[in-house]
């Protein structure tokens, strides 16, 4: 056999070790598959399977999904938090334009945005 | 100016209402856009009201807005100023009228829209109670100054739909998937660079163009279609 189709032989045995912890699924599956919210744990474990070549259990798959749309969630409510910096920034770079953050008095929380840039 | 709204897909389902309207050139120009947590009258009032301050020729000129038949847009019309015109997008009635009575009811529907005046409508109207009384009843119920051509009572230039709309849902549509800022951020850069692309294009166009190059192609195919006429532009605006 030609030596130079070794490596590539290799590579395919190759035995990931923890190719089923949650560890190294949170960061590589985002890098196969877009998670969102119509994204499925079958999704997942077929898109594992086709990339790394290993099966995994659709209960790990399930997790990991959990546990990446949590985080999207808490990058969002972080997002919700940053609309007022977002709106000053907008208002320095368009001094001419509307720009108009509402919330709640109380809880602070977002209620409306309105962006005019000047024409 | 076309009003709608749209929802994005993230985790927390926002409501983005944003206002349209096309260009000297026949481009699309989003003018405001806003995001709220849902569509109803008094977010419609915030936006149109906060319109209405930014663009001051709004409360002065004439002015025409299109829109589905959104009952929480509908009722928040009453903020804006008796300057303006409200109306039907005649695309939507027309897709109601099909698919409620049929392909024949929507063309005769569309005769209807486009007739250009009190006899031309009442005539269009009858032959459409020839085809289908329930869909001539149907589209009786609507008032007619809210979509006819004959009966509109303020400028529409040959816009009876508000088609431009699905046009901006297709250019923005990877935005509506993004968290808040990511999404407004998104929006921003993608609307300047659009503003931009078009301002360095008409600057570029000489001084002796007065039209822009859609307005000197429908000279053209207007004098054309006009045969022997002759067709002068009657000011440089």
């Amino acid at each position: 056999m030609n030596p130079v189709h070794m490596g590539c032989l290799g590579n395919r045995n190759v035995k990931r070790r923890g190719i089923s912890t949650q560890r190294f699924l949170h960061t590589a599956v985002p890098e196969v598959i877009p998670v969102d919210r119509s994204t499925t744990p079958k999704q997942i474990v077929k898109a594992v399977q086709h990339v790394f070549h290993q099966t995994i259990p659709y209960q790990q798959a399930k997790r990991t999904l959990n546990t990446l749309q949590r985080n999207d969630i808490d990058l969002e409510r972080e997002q919700f938090r940053q609309l007022g910096a977002l709106i000053q920034i907008m208002k320095q770079a368009d001094p001419d334009g509307d720009f108009f953050l509402g919330s709640d008095p109380v809880t602070s929380r977002f209620l409306s945005t309105f962006i005019r840039p000047f024409l | 100016m076309v009003c709608d709204r749209t929802f994005t897909t993230s985790k927390f389902r926002q409501t983005l209402l944003f206002a349209l309207s096309l260009d000297g050139n026949n481009q699309i120009i989003l003018l405001a856009w806003a995001l709220v947590q849902s569509e109803n009258k008094q977010n419609w009032r915030f936006f149109l009201g906060h319109l209405s301050n930014a663009i001051g020729s709004m409360v002065t000129d004439p002015l025409t807005i299109l829109s589905d038949r959104e009952k929480a847009l509908i009722n928040a019309t009453d903020s804006l100023s008796p300057n303006a015109y409200w109306g039907f997008c005649c695309q939507h009635i027309a897709d109601s009228v099909r698919s409620r009575f049929g392909i024949v009811a929507q063309d005769l529907f569309w005769k209807v829209a486009k007739a250009r005046s009190s006899v031309a409508y009442d005539d269009a109207l009858a032959e459409l109670r020839e085809a289908s009384s329930r869909a001539a009843d149907y589209v009786g119920t609507i008032t007619p100054e809210l979509f006819a051509t004959s009966h509109f009572p303020g400028p529409r230039f040959g816009s009876l739909t508000s088609n431009i709309v699905e046009l901006m849902n297709t250019l923005y549509v990877e935005e509506h998937q993004l968290p808040p800022v990511d999404m407004m951020c998104a929006i921003w850069h993608k609307e300047m660079n659009r503003r931009y692309n078009t301002l360095q294009s008409a600057r570029s166009r000489s001084e002796q163009h007065a039209l822009t190059p859609w307005g000197s192609e429908l000279l053209v195919k207007s004098t054309r279609l006009a045969g022997g006429f002759q067709i002068d532009v009657s000011s440089n605006t």
